[in-house]
């Protein structure tokens, strides 16, 4: 296996991080880590908030590389060659489109069950990867087995 | 953020470059003139083995090696503009127009990220990629940093 992607959703799903960062390095495969700046999530937030989206988005893309940067610095740490990625839009479409265009064998995802609609949704998510993503998902359960 | 970091005397604007660790090397050496750095072998070994490990050209046209060393006592930022490009073996295969050198001490990991992170999403923005491949002068390119600095 020569290449593992790693959906970072947070920086509480450190279960999964480090699930991919082990594989990636037992199998000495590349790290593609991913954060996407869900353009929905954005909207819901920025209603929540009472604030501009625009503000909003930057936020959590600020954030978004602030998980990344920390995620390669762990890889990096381990030897294990890493590519950081952010995009925008809708998660699955763009998820879907980078496994096919990189090739990518396996998809790396964290769970953690969590209350109310973005919990509900994240479930809503990982139900339509393992539906459409056309590579094996592990999903790494966060916080206990 | 960015702008508090910034020194017109570490901003470089060269018309063409062969070789991605010659700039680097050459943005290094400005760094140790102004006194910035210690000595700069441990800088330019971790920054060559992590490019060896995976380019840090994650954004078109732009490139942002970095690393966290004992080799510095405050964190370090040095930009560089190459008016022709450079190949920078870049993931999307592309050539860099811009390079920014971010080098902190071992022990300022979060301001390091949070630099890391501010760059990045600066980057993203087309506008701001536009603006500094067109700068012709240190000063344009600190001003446009400021402004896009937000």
């Amino acid at each position: 296996m020569e290449r593992i992607l790693l959906y970072i959703v947070s920086g509480e799903m450190r279960s999964s991080w480090d699930r991919a960062i082990e594989l990636s390095k037992s199998l000495s495969a590349s790290l593609f880590a991913l954060f996407i700046v869900d353009q929905e999530m954005v909207r819901t937030i920025s209603k929540l908030r009472g604030t501009d989206e625009v503000d909003t988005a930057i936020e959590i893309e600020e954030e978004g590389w602030k998980y990344l940067y920390h995620l390669e610095e762990k890889a990096v740490d381990n030897g294990v060659r890493t590519a950081l990625f952010l995009k925008e839009g809708n998660p699955i479409n763009i998820i879907r489109s980078f496994v096919k265009e990189r090739e990518i064998e396996l998809l790396v995802v964290g769970y953690k069950r969590s209350a109310g609609r973005e919990g509900w949704k994240y479930g809503k998510i990982i139900e339509q990867l393992i539906e459409h993503v056309p590579c094996p998902v592990l999903i790494e359960k966060e916080g206990g087995r | 953020m960015i702008e508090e970091l910034l020194d017109e005397d570490l901003i470089l604007v060269l018309d063409s470059i062969e070789d991605k660790f010659k700039l680097i090397e050459m943005m290094v050496d400005k760094a140790l003139s102004k006194g910035l750095i210690m000595t700069r072998e441990p800088i330019l070994h971790k920054i060559r083995e992590r490019e060896e490990l995976e380019s840090t050209g994650v954004v078109e046209g732009i490139a942002i090696p970095h690393a966290r060393t004992e080799a510095v006592k405050d964190l370090l930022l040095a930009v560089a503009v190459v008016k022709r490009g450079l190949d920078f073996q870049s993931l999307d295969g592309k050539p860099v127009y811009m390079v920014f050198l971010i080098v902190a001490p071992e022990d300022a990991k979060k301001k390091y990220i949070n630099v890391l992170a501010r760059i990045s999403r600066m980057c993203r923005q087309e506008e701001f990629r536009t603006a500094l491949k067109e700068a012709t002068s240190t000063s344009e390119i600190l001003k446009i940093i400021r402004e896009f600095d937000i």
